[in-house]
């Protein structure tokens, strides 16, 4: 009787054990997992801006380009 | 003790009674370049533009260095002659940068771009960088470095590591006595 007691003792005590790793295991991938998302969403951010300035420079070139057209096309209108 | 009283009345003599800079922001007329930049929107004359908020983030907001992971960067700003600087004042990156400009102040964490160890330089009269201030793990959006004056041609941050891949830098002031 005495010896059926100590192995469910073992039993409980080695489960706890495993619970008490998995749960470490599990917490260590939940951190690297939001570092990584962290790190995706800081990258991509940073990333728009950049696109974002290159498309505000080609923009302000298509502008100053349509700016220059207009005068031109307005004297053709008025020679037609 | 000294040291700190000395640094506390330099404090207290660039303000006036209603708080206000009685010192300009000498970095407003000086002229900045940096190591290297990430492209023409991230330029080193961003970083003494007047513009803390940094908004304009990749449109010409604030300055970006070129080589991503590598330490070593630096921002500098050299004046049309030698001044005696006794305060220099940094402001890093937003996290969400994105959201609407908001000044950046000493509380405020900036974990995801800002620049974690740094020094503060002085290009000195006997043609030395001569740190002035220093920090191993700032992770505040603004930094102010109070110092007993140093008289020199250009003032820089010298970046040892970063938050982020690239070094980060929306403004740099320099105030003198």
């Amino acid at each position: 009787m005495v010896g059926i007691h100590s192995i469910a003792a073992d039993s409980l005590a080695e489960r706890r054990y495993m619970a008490e790793g998995l749960k470490e295991r599990i917490g260590k991938r939940i951190t690297e997992l939001t570092a990584a998302r962290d790190t995706f969403i800081a990258n991509a951010n940073h990333q728009a801006a950049v696109f974002n300035g290159a498309i505000g420079e080609l923009e302000a070139l298509l502008k100053t380009e349509e700016e220059k057209e207009a005068p031109a096309d307005k004297a053709e209108e008025g020679t037609a | 003790m000294k040291t700190l009283l000395t640094l506390t009345i330099l404090l207290a003599l660039t303000l006036t009674a209603n708080g206000q800079e009685r010192n300009p922001n000498i970095a407003l007329t000086a002229t900045a370049t940096a190591s290297s930049t990430l492209n023409a929107n991230f330029p080193a004359s961003a970083a003494n533009d007047g513009d803390r908020k940094a908004y304009e983030h990749g449109a010409g907001g604030s300055w970006a260095d070129g080589t991503p992971n590598v330490w070593g960067d630096w921002l500098e700003i050299a004046f049309d002659s030698p001044k005696s600087i006794s305060r220099v004042t940094v402001t890093f990156l937003h996290n969400n940068f994105n959201a609407p400009p908001t000044e950046p102040n000493t509380s405020e964490t900036c974990t995801t771009y800002g620049v974690k160890g740094y020094e503060i330089q002085v290009f000195n009269r006997q043609g030395m960088w001569q740190t002035v201030a220093s920090e191993a793990s700032n992770d505040k959006c603004l930094k102010e470095h109070v110092f007993s004056p140093v008289r020199g041609s250009k003032v820089r941050i010298l970046v040892n590591e970063g938050y982020y891949q690239y070094s980060i830098l929306p403004e740099l002031e320099a105030y003198g006595l």
